[in-house]
Parts: structure tokens; sequence; C-alpha cells
């Protein structure tokens, strides 16, 4: 039994859901992530990163710090790109080598190399050499592959409806043991896999299993579209269901109080998983917005084909997965009206946002939504944040008491 | 159409001639200046990258001299060169200049969109498009480029000797001003023997030793434009410091035109091999190159490497993060200059004295510990990557 380290930032909060699966139903091996993380984390990051790196690249190496004595190996994937044509940030792509250069002494880095660029049949392929240059035998590797399809697949489903990163995380058969398909490793912290080989809604299985290594075997093509409305009432929170959005208008000129229209609040919550999902980096705002008293929607509960058609306001299409994920979301959140206003979390110096974020204000400003762009580094205060984020969603308040009178 | 494009380093001199040859109606930026800086600085994103706000500035500058359409590059990522054109656009657009951008994308993937641009850009051609006419302009671009980088090459080795520092850089003025006017083939090469003979006579004060050889790495856009690196060459040549530029226009055409137009592999590259131990894939933009030509640098027995970025570029702060480990390691000195509108002359000049002082103070210790060569012994170092 091997122990594999998986730092507990940048695409963890993606793809590690199919990682750990994929991983453990290989055998023999464990999989450990790193804690939260903690101010002791980015302190370590910002220690061993050059100044210049991104606030999430700096809570990266202060994962790898806290990994690196404690695994076999340490799990860094190269990931080059995730969709056809389009490209993951230059740093990610760095990413192995950076880990090398900042670190005298770590175990050995598995950091294969995944780019679908070209052909999305990639992904597989990517697995199979993974699961391969860790000396597994073929038929365990496709049925791991298998499985990590079906839990990617579910945790895409909870995320969508809005179970947030670490519901949707344990919805998706993390910790679950009702069966015993595969039990991988022993149970203790994040180690315990159960992949169920059923679907969790029947018929909805969409995995690779399915259609064989073809394009689908790609996570996010996993995904199924659905329409925004059939999504309403499902998941433990209020979706952005369309039909809820167009009663709207309609309620407010019928005379709803000051008080209705606080609970009715919708805000928008946008940016890289990494930094939303992050204890320490994304400031636990969804809780803070909900208790608040507004209702949050993140731009991972809105339905991909919604955020293709948001991205596609976009002068030209975007090369980075992510950036479009996060943007779209934003400009589809804008587009429809679905909500009363927009927070945007964006790490200081981040390069592609500085591009595309500039493009998405000046959108929201013609389409006359409000936005809140939080930049984030490593010397933000949460208290600040909290500040600006009340004075925001007092505005949106004021905002919307105006409009219905 | 009057068409215009971004200045970076010379790229001005052959793209008029080649856009001339092509018989269309060339408005040319005036030189970058504080104003384009400023101007470019107010109307982009601020963290947008710095060569993104001095083009933004010279489409404006241009515009007020009567430009119509802008030629720019294109890209496919991940660097953020690739989504310039369209955040440019944007911006021009929201200031109400009513420009047509005619984008060139990168041959491979994009052969279309390619082929649609140069088939705008014939359009706007007066006389119409003509192949021979088009390979003989082609032609006369290509010299002159080469002959204004071959002199570059001169005064980079010149400069650190000279008795009155400036002289090389008023010579190298001189006859790029001939060559920008040269008409013919025979022209540039009459003009480059003049300014070669001018360069190379400038009065040399009396030194010792051999001067200190540093290797100029980074991001290209930084290291070729003059306005943008504070001249950064000229500014350690005055300190006696022999400057290796790792960035030619004439090599990059070379290997990111007419290899990827020809779709051979760029994996065999000397950088791409050099670099392999400690970044091992194309990260965007310089990032590779920076990392594999610095080892190359240490590898030929340089004093130092400098490492110039614009602030926030992605691929560059991967190859500064990996430089660190190859410093230490191959125990070169590099000193990063990350740039940006904010930069100060004066602390520029500071910090490069003081790293001028240390890869001195390095070579005289290394040469008086007996057994050991030092950086002394660097024949090779003179012709790595120049042809």
């Amino acid at each position: 039994m091997v122990t594999v380290g998986v730092p507990r930032a940048l695409l963890f909060y993606e793809y590690f859901a199919w990682w750990e699966t994929f991983l453990e139903a290989l055998g023999d091996i464990r999989v450990v992530a790193s804690g939260e993380t903690t101010k002791e984390t980015l302190d370590r990051g910002v220690l061993s990163a050059v100044d210049e790196a991104c606030l999430p690249v700096k809570v990266f190496y202060g994962h790898v710090a806290a990994l690196k004595d404690k695994v076999d190996f340490l799990f860094v994937p190269r990931v080059v790109s995730v969709a056809k044509g389009e490209y993951t940030c230059p740093k990610l792509l760095g990413l192995p080598d950076m880990m090398r250069a900042g670190f005298d002494s770590l175990p050995p880095i598995i950091d294969s190399v995944l780019d679908v660029r070209r052909f999305p049949a990639s992904w597989f392929r990517w697995a199979y050499s993974l699961g391969r240059s860790l000396k597994k035998d073929p038929r365990r590797i496709l049925r791991a592959y298998r499985l990590a399809g079906q839990r990617f697949s579910r945790f895409r489903r909870h995320l969508l409806d809005g179970a947030g990163f670490q519901g949707a995380l344990r919805l998706s058969g993390h910790g679950r043991a009702h069966d015993g398909a595969i039990s991988g490793g022993d149970s203790c912290g994040c180690a315990g896999v159960s992949g169920s080989n059923e679907g969790v809604s029947g018929g909805s299985c969409d995995g690779p299993a399915s259609s064989g290594m073809s394009d689908s075997a790609a996570p996010v093509a996993l995904v199924r579209d659905r329409s925004p409305g059939a999504q309403g009432g499902r998941g433990p929170r209020v979706r952005a269901g369309r039909g809820e959005a167009a009663a709207q208008p309609q309620s407010n000129p019928s005379g709803i109080t000051g008080a209705g229209d606080l609970a009715s609040l919708k805000v928008g919550l946008a940016g890289h998983s990494y930094l939303l999902y992050d204890s320490l980096v994304g400031m636990g705002l969804e809780e803070e917005m909900r208790r608040r008293g507004a209702r949050v929607v993140t731009s991972d509960e809105v339905p991909d084909q919604e955020v293709k058609r948001g991205a596609s306001a976009l002068p030209r299409s975007l090369f980075w997965t992510y950036e479009k994920k996060v943007f779209g979301a934003v400009l589809s959140f804008i587009r429809n009206g679905l909500v009363d206003g927009v927070v945007q979390v964006v790490s200081f110096a981040c390069g592609p946002d500085s591009m595309v974020g500039e493009l998405v204000e000046s959108e929201a400003r013609r389409a006359g939504i409000p936005l809140l762009s939080i930049v984030v580094d490593e010397h933000t205060g949460r208290a600040g944040v909290l500040t600006r984020l009340e004075a925001f969603l007092d505005m949106l308040r004021w905002r919307k008491e105006k409009a219905a009178r | 159409m009057r068409i215009t494009f971004p200045h970076m380093g010379e790229l001005a001199v052959p793209v008029k001639t080649l856009l001339e040859g092509m018989g269309l109606d060339v408005v040319v930026p005036p030189p970058i200046s504080q104003r384009t800086l400023d101007l470019g600085v107010r109307y982009s994103p601020e963290f947008a990258c710095f060569p993104l706000k001095l083009n933004v500035g010279n489409f404006i500058e241009a515009r007020e001299l009567g430009a119509d359409t802008i030629l720019m590059a294109g890209g496919v990522g991940p660097c953020r060169f690739g989504y310039y054109a369209e955040v440019e656009r944007n911006i021009l657009r929201d200031l109400g200049y009513p420009y047509d951008l005619i984008v060139l994308d990168p041959p491979r993937g994009h052969f279309q969109s390619l082929k649609e641009s140069l088939a705008k850009l014939a359009k706007g051609s007066e006389k119409g498009f003509d192949w021979r006419r088009f390979m003989k302009a082609a032609r006369l671009a290509w010299a002159k480029l080469n002959a204004l980088e071959a002199l570059q090459r001169q005064c980079h080795r010149v400069r650190p000797l000279e008795a009155s520092p400036g002289a090389a850089t008023r010579a190298y003025r001189r006859a790029r001003a001939a060559i920008g006017e040269a008409r013919t083939v025979q022209e540039v090469e009459s003009a480059r023997k003049r300014g070669e003979r001018d360069i190379s006579s400038v009065p040399k004060r009396a030194h010792r030793g051999r001067p200190l050889q540093v290797g100029i790495v980074g991001e290209i856009y930084m290291v070729l434009e003059p306005f943008a690196n504070l001249d950064v060459e000229e500014k350690l040549g005055r300190l006696g410091v022999e400057v290796h530029r790792s960035l030619f226009l004439t090599d990059w055409v070379r290997q990111n035109v007419f290899l990827d137009a020809l779709r051979l592999r760029k994996d065999s590259l000397d950088y791409r091999r050099a670099a392999r131990p400690y970044l091992n894939h194309f990260v965007g933009g310089e990032g590779l190159h920076s990392v594999g030509k610095t080892i190359a640098y240490a590898k030929a027995g340089f004093d130092g490497v400098i490492h110039i970025m614009p602030f926030t570029c992605m691929p560059e702060i991967v190859a500064q993060s990996v430089l660190q480990r190859v410093s230490r390691d191959m125990d070169i000195p590099i000193l990063h200059l990350i740039l940006d509108e904010h930069s100060g002359e004066a602390g520029l000049i500071t910090r490069l004295e003081a790293f001028v002082d240390l890869l001195q103070r390095k070579r005289d210790g290394a040469a008086s510990r007996p057994g050991h060569e030092g950086a002394r012994t660097c024949p090779a170092g003179l012709t790595v990557g120049r042809r």
C-alpha cells in the first residue's frame, strides 16, 4: 500500500472526485489529501514561491510543503488542456517543475501530462498511461476509469444542484460505505472510496461506460446539459430556476414589502473553484452572504449549456477553459437577469482574469447589473472584504426597494 | 485603407517595407514615448500586461495620424498575447475609434482565418496583390531585419569599450535610418557595411581584461523594445558589460513562422533540450526559452543573466520560479527585472550597478582562487545562439 498525496489547492477543487476514485480503484493506493488551507499553509507557501506568483499558486506551494514528508508520491499532474482547442493557465502547465524547483526534498512527483487539446480521447490515454506508470494491470485501469467517471458525473451533478464542493464530494460517494463493489483502502480521513456501479438516479448514468472511449470520456462532457427549469426544485438549496425569475418581475409591482424583497435578494457568486471553496482564500463568502439574507447561486451551479451560451457573448472564443467557465457563468447571470447582483472573486495578478474581467465588467455595466469584484491576495483582510460585501448587499436591497416602489 | 501596426523594437522597419511592397498605405505609429504610455495606461485594463498598454497607446497615436486599419498578430494561448487583439478591439471601440482589425493567426490550426486575413490585406492594396512584388518586398524586409540585428549585435560588443558613452548608439541610429530608406537589397547591404564601419570605429578607451558577459532572456516584447526595458542594453554597456541578447526577431521568425508553417517539430531546438532537466514542457510565451537560454548561458560560462518580464506575465513567472533553482544549481547570478508603467529609471540603474558589482566581485574572487578558471574562459559563450 503506497500513499499518494494530493495537495488541496488549484485543480483539486475541480477533479479530486475523479482522481481519488481512480487512484484508489487501481488498488494498493491510499489517497491522502492535505488539510484545509490555514494561515500556516499560506505562510509556508509564500516563503517557497516567488513573489510574483498568484495567491492560489502560493497556496499550492503551502499544501505541497505540508504533504511532502508524509506521502510516498505527490500527485501533481501537468494539466495542459482539458477541452479541445483550449488551454489551462500557463502556471498549471509548469506546476510540477515549479514544485521541483521550489523544494529541496520532494517525494517522486506523478506528473503525467493531460493534454486533450487535439484529441478528446486523450483523457483515457492519460488515465491509461497514468495507471501503467504505476504498474497496474490494464483491466484494473479500465475499471478504475469507469468508476472514476461515474463518481465524477455524480459529483458534477450534485455541484450543479447546489450541494457546494464539500457536499458534492460527500454525496458523490466519498465516505459512503453501503456497497462493496470496491472499498479501496481503509476508510480513514479522505481515503474511503466506494464506487457504486449504479448511477445515482437510475438511468441517468452517462459515464464513459455507456459510450466506450469516445469523446464523452472527458469528464467535462460527462455532465448532462439540462435545462435550468428542470432543476428548479432539486437540491438542498434554491436553484436559480428560470420559472422563478420570470415570476419575480411580476410579483414586484404587486406591492411586495421591503421585508419580502430582502428575502428574495439573489446574488450570483462567481470565481475559480480554488478561490471560492478554499477555506482561507474563499473567506466563506457564500455562507456570509446567506447569513446576511441573500440567496446565493455560484458559478458552479450554472449548467454547461448556459455557460457556453454566456461565453459566446465574448468576442473571441476564450482559450482558457476555467475562465470560460467562470465568466460564461457571470455573463449568463447578467444576460438572464436571474440575479440582483454579481460578486466575482478574482486573484490579484491573475493573467486571464485581467483580460476577461474587464470585458465582463463592461458587459454588466451595459446590462445595469451591479457587479462587485473582490480581488484577493495574501494581504487581503477578511473584515475589510465583509464590510464591502455588506455595503454591496445593502445597495442591492435599496436598489430593489426603489425599483419596487 | 491606411494600415498601422504596433511597435516592438525594430519591427517597424521590416513591416513597413513589407506592407508598402504589397501596395498598402502604411501609417507607422510615432516612436513610443511617455505620451504613448500614458494614453495606453489610461485606457487599458489595470492588470493587463505591459505590452498591451503600449500597443493601445500606439494605436491611439496612429489614429491621430489617420490610420483606420490595424494589423495585429493573434494566438491560440495559453499566453495572454493571443487575446490582445480582442481586448484592443474592445478598448478602441469604446473610445469611439472605428478601427478595422486584421488579425494574423498562427498558420497551424487557424489556417482559414489566416487566409481570410491575408485576403483582406490584399484587398486593401491599391495596385492589387501581386506575388512577385510581394516576394520582392519580403526579401527586402528580411534583408533589412538581418542588417539591423547584425548591427545591434555589434553594438553589444562595442558599447562596453567606447570612450564616450553613446557613440555606438548614435552610429547605429544613423545606420538604421539609411537601412530604413533603402529600396533594394544592395542598398541595404551597403548601408549595413557603412554602419559596421561607423560602429567599429568609435573611439575606445583603455580597458583591462575582458568585459563582463551578461545574457539577456525574457519575454520577447520586453527584451526587444528599448522603451519598455528602459534601454537596459545601453545602460549595461555604459557599465562596461558585454550584453548577449537571447532573442532576435530573425531567430524568432525562423523558429516560429518557418518551422511552424512547415509543421516541423520544435522539440529539437537547442533551448528546449537545455531546459529539459528543469522545465520539460511548453508554458506559453517565452517561458521555456528563458529557462533554456539561461542554462545555455550558464554552461557557456557567462558571468550573469538578466531576466526581463512584464509584471504579472504568466509564462515568465513559471520561468522565474524555475530559474531560482537553476541559479543555485549552476551558480549563475540572475537578476529578474519585472517592469511595467511604474518602473523608474533611477531605481533600475541602482539595481544594475549593484548586480554588475556583484558579477565583478564574483569573477575577481574566482580568478584569485587557484585552480579555478572561473568565468574568464568563455570563448564558447560568444557563440551561444549566434549564427
